[in-house]
């Protein structure tokens, strides 16, 4: 094998990776699903759950939603749903949570359950590189924020904070989908 | 004096070696299944030389064949079983192995 068949393979890889909306979809689906439930916690500004597991329910609504679009988009492309399919990593998500509540981390939790960690180890266990360094550095100014941010008592903080980790997804998102077009042609 | 290592290009897989196979392969690892319009489109195959290399592949049990139905359509998809995924990774790594020793002995280095 040459170096030329070598790149054709990995180009081969990239484009059934974007036929499956493998990086974009995730950052778009979860990108606005925090962007909502941080807008919801700035206007009513009240849990509905208890709040420990207010995040970690943004995550397992996204994935949910990943995996429900995901059934059509496999239906029109033809294309299967790769390493770790959504609905797997929701079921996964699900027990960590309910395990969670048994043994009541409740700090630990709520640091390792927000949305863009999540997506993170999601995007490992699909070994999707991209999609991985792209949330993990989200994650990484997230739970930098959170810290940061531990000091601040002001309501606004944690709704500011997600908004903005939800809008840089979004936005890293819609460019990945920009990319992906270009490489399926 | 010991036997001399076997040539790398000794442990490629026959079954997986040939170019549409291994390409065949790549593409299933990567979505896991797909159906036959797809593989045909993505690849530039012929139904039946698609058909072929598919069945080739089943008949070692490195991919899965589903036929089935959704609404009046006919609906085939392919599918990589864990066989395949440990014989491409296996046969991806031999020809790591190949090229590396290729350029080293075009670079001169032992």
């Amino acid at each position: 094998m040459s170096l030329d068949e070598q790149k054709e393979l990995d180009q081969l890889r990239l484009r059934v990776r974007a036929s499956r909306w493998a990086t974009s979809g995730p950052l778009l689906i979860f990108g606005l699903m925090t962007m909502a439930f941080a807008g919801y916690l700035a206007t009513v500004n009240y849990y509905f759950v208890p709040a420990p597991l207010f995040w970690p329910l943004c995550s397992l609504l996204a994935l949910l939603a990943l995996w429900s679009g995901d059934r059509i988009r496999r239906d029109r492309t033809g294309v299967g749903e790769g390493r770790l399919p959504y609905g797997k990593a929701a079921l996964v998500l699900l027990a960590v949570i309910a395990a969670g509540n048994l043994v009541w981390f409740y700090p630990l939790m709520k640091m390792l359950l927000w949305p863009a960690t999540i997506l993170t180890i999601m995007a490992l266990g699909q070994r999707n590189k991209s999609l991985a360094l792209r949330s993990g550095i989200i994650a990484g100014v997230m739970i930098g924020g959170w810290f940061a941010g531990s000091a601040v008592t002001a309501d606004w903080y944690d709704p500011l904070l997600m908004g903005c980790g939800g809008l840089a997804l979004t936005v890293l998102g819609f460019a990945e989908r920009q990319r992906e077009r270009k490489i399926s042609g | 004096m010991a036997d001399p290592a076997p040539h790398p290009a000794l442990e490629l897989d026959e079954r997986v070696h040939q170019k549409t196979r291994l390409a065949l392969l790549t593409v299933l690892d990567e979505a896991g299944r797909a159906d036959f319009p797809y593989l045909k489109n993505l690849l530039g195959l012929t139904d039946g030389n698609l058909g072929r290399h598919l069945e080739a592949l089943a008949a070692q049990s490195l991919v899965d064949i589903q036929k089935g139905h959704e609404g009046r359509r006919p609906r085939t998809w392919a599918a990589i079983t864990p066989v395949g995924r440990a014989a491409l990774a296996a046969e991806m790594k031999v020809l790591a192995d190949l090229l590396q020793r290729f350029q080293s002995t075009r670079s001169g280095q032992p």
